[in-house]
């Protein structure tokens, strides 16, 4: 059984889907993650210890990423290998038995359409075990207010490219903290860094996906 | 004293420049029909490019995006490329060079060299075709099909530069491709090698054959791959971002590649610019990227122009200032 489980962190961080996929090569013809959770799941492994797994893997290879080790394709196989097994998880979370570290609320700002950064903050966190609600791009404040009430206690990323669309992401800091004091609010992309997230009165920023999934852990769920 | 084009050859040659290259001075752009063929918008105004692919020119926005969903994208599976992807056929359009013409011959009468733009590059257009996402995965999972799109894009992007060529004999080429984040490439050295290598050595090889300088633009982390970069015949890599080690790639690249930006934009190019921020940082980029040469001070976009009023002139006014602390005799 914990074979099986060693298996399925491989595969997410190798990013090998099912049997089918031709990459890596050197998996080619292998099961993955997709026939891995499966029989995981018919010999009775506990959906929390095939998560564990599934997040562990995204760690490694969120870390590798971190590290320029892999790049944005092999993190994008590994996403698309955790949601082979998050697929088989589905009715375990809807039942309760197994829960997510909390809600994280994310999105690229008003006036920006850049997704790349964001998608891949997405997936790494959501495979680090939090549910996450993707709103997309150019995302205006009552959006993300209207969400933030919609689930209590969700920390909220917001994502910007664009120097034009700094001031959007300081003004929907502003707003959320006026109608939801206490929401965490993290922020992250290319144009910012610590002391201009710190100026717009953002909780913590993240350089990249991996940091996130850090200050999202110790930010917590309020 | 050294005439505009002087200046560039011996920055190019890292000989003996008397002034730094001052931004696009010595280039100004040329803007010709295929582009305008290309991308058929303007601010406010959503179309479809010949290629198929929809475009979207938001108001107040700096720039053209490309507007990809599972519904619209031109090629939504890369083993049946063939039967999605149709390249236009822009040497059997009639368009009208006569403005780029008259515009060409104003900037040689002013003794500058014509420089051209070619957008998008053979990534963005995959990116174009099929999303980024989609892109990026396919390089993995179907290299072979990847293969024979980009070898079609590079045909259709031959055919394109010949045309610039043909039609305002220019002095320069800036091809367009972001290769990277800031302070990464979007794959792989090793997965840019295999499948851009070949496909850029043949452009720019183009290029050379008819005594074009060649200009790339990548406003992204590329230092992993500047020694190819020399290789596939690229004179100036614009766009270089300070993020990348920059006296390093002199030293990897022994002069054979004029790095041109280094200004950070983020810092200079923004609502609230302030005129010392804006000086003080064009000051460290020459202080720290002059030694060596083979360098051109300047915002890493991959044009002439600021989004903020203001900034662009005091840019240049501090570079003419550096040039005394450089230059002797400027
Ligand atoms: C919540 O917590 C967090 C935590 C971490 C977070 C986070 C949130 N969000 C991001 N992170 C962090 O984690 C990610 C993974 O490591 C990182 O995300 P990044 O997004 O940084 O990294 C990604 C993995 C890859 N990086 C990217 O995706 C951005 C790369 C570059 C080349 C870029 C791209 C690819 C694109 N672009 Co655009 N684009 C540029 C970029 C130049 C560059 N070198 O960065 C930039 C950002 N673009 C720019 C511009 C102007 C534009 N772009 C536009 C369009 C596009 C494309 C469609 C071609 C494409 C985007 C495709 C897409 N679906 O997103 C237009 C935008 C329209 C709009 N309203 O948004 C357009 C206006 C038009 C144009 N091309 O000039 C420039 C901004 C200039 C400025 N000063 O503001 C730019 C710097 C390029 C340039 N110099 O011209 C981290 O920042």
């Amino acid at each position: 059984m914990s074979e099986l489980i060693e298996k399925i962190g491989i595969c997410v961080e190798r990013g090998k889907v099912n049997k089918a996929s031709p990459f890596p090569p050197d998996m080619k013809g292998l099961d993955g993650a997709d026939e891995y959770t499966k029989l995981a799941i018919e010999a009775k492994t506990s959906a929390d210890a095939i998560l564990q797994a599934c997040n562990d893997g995204m760690q490694r290879v969120g870390e590798k990423f971190g590290k320029n080790l892999v790049f944005v394709p092999e993190l994008l196989m590994a996403a698309k290998a955790m949601h082979a097994v998050m697929a088989h998880l589905k009715p375990f979370f809807q039942s309760g038995t197994v829960k997510t570290k909390g809600t994280f609320i994310l999105g690229t700002v008003a006036g920006d359409l850049h997704d790349i950064g964001k998608n891949l903050v997405s997936m790494v966190i959501e495979g680090n075990g939090w549910k996450v609600i993707d709103l997309g791009v150019d995302v205006k404040a009552p959006r993300f207010i209207q969400k933030i009430s919609e689930n209590p206690g969700c920390v909220v990323g917001l994502s910007a490219l664009l120097t034009t669309t700094i001031a959007n992401m300081a003004n929907t800091i502003k707003e959320i903290k006026t109608t939801s004091p206490t929401t965490k609010v993290i922020v992250g992309g290319a144009p910012l860094t610590a002391g201009s997230a710190q100026e717009m009165g953002a909780d913590g920023y993240a350089r990249d996906p991996q940091a996130a999934v850090a200050l999202l852990n110790s930010i917590g769920v309020s | 004293m050294l005439s505009l084009k002087e200046n560039v050859v011996e920055t190019l040659k890292n000989g003996n420049p008397d002034s730094f290259v001052n931004g696009w001075e010595p280039f100004p752009q040329v803007w010709d029909p295929v582009f305008f063929y290309m991308f058929p918008v303007a601010p406010g105004l959503t179309a479809v490019n010949p290629w198929g692919t929809t475009i979207h020119w938001g108001v107040n926005e700096p720039g053209v995006m490309p507007i990809i969903n599972e519904e619209n994208k031109v090629c939504p599976d890369i083993t049946e490329w063939r039967k999605y992807c149709k390249a236009p056929d822009i040497e059997n359009i009639s368009l009208d060079w006569s403005e780029a013409k008259s515009a060409a011959e104003k900037i040689r009468a002013e003794n500058k060299f014509v420089m051209c733009w070619n957008v998008t590059g053979v990534f963005e257009s995959l990116h174009f075709l099929m999303g980024f996402e989609d892109t990026l995965c396919n390089f993995l999972i179907q290299p072979d099909a990847m293969h024979d799109l980009i070898a079609y894009i590079t045909d259709f992007k031959i055919k394109q530069i010949r045309l610039l060529i043909e039609n305002l004999s220019c002095d320069m080429i800036m091809f367009h491709d972001d290769w990277g984040s800031k302070y990464s490439l979007f794959m792989d050295p090793d997965t840019w090698r295999e499948f851009f290598k070949e496909p850029y050595r043949k452009i720019y090889g183009l290029m050379k054959e008819h005594g074009v300088i060649t200009m790339h633009h990548a406003d992204s982390y590329c230092q992993p791959i500047v020694v190819d970069m020399v290789d596939v015949g690229i004179d100036i890599w614009q766009g270089v971002l300070p993020s990348n080690d920059i006296q390093q790639i002199k030293k990897d690249t022994g002069g054979k590649l004029t790095l041109m930006g280094g200004i950070d934009a983020h810092l200079v190019d923004c609502e609230n610019w302030d005129e010392a921020v804006v000086r003080g940082e064009v000051a460290r980029a020459c202080r720290e990227y002059h030694d060596g040469g083979c360098f051109i001070p300047c915002l890493t976009y991959g044009g002439e122009l600021c989004i903020y009023p203001g900034v662009k002139e005091i840019i240049m006014d501090e570079v003419r200032n550096q040039n005394q602390i450089y230059f002797s005799g400027s």
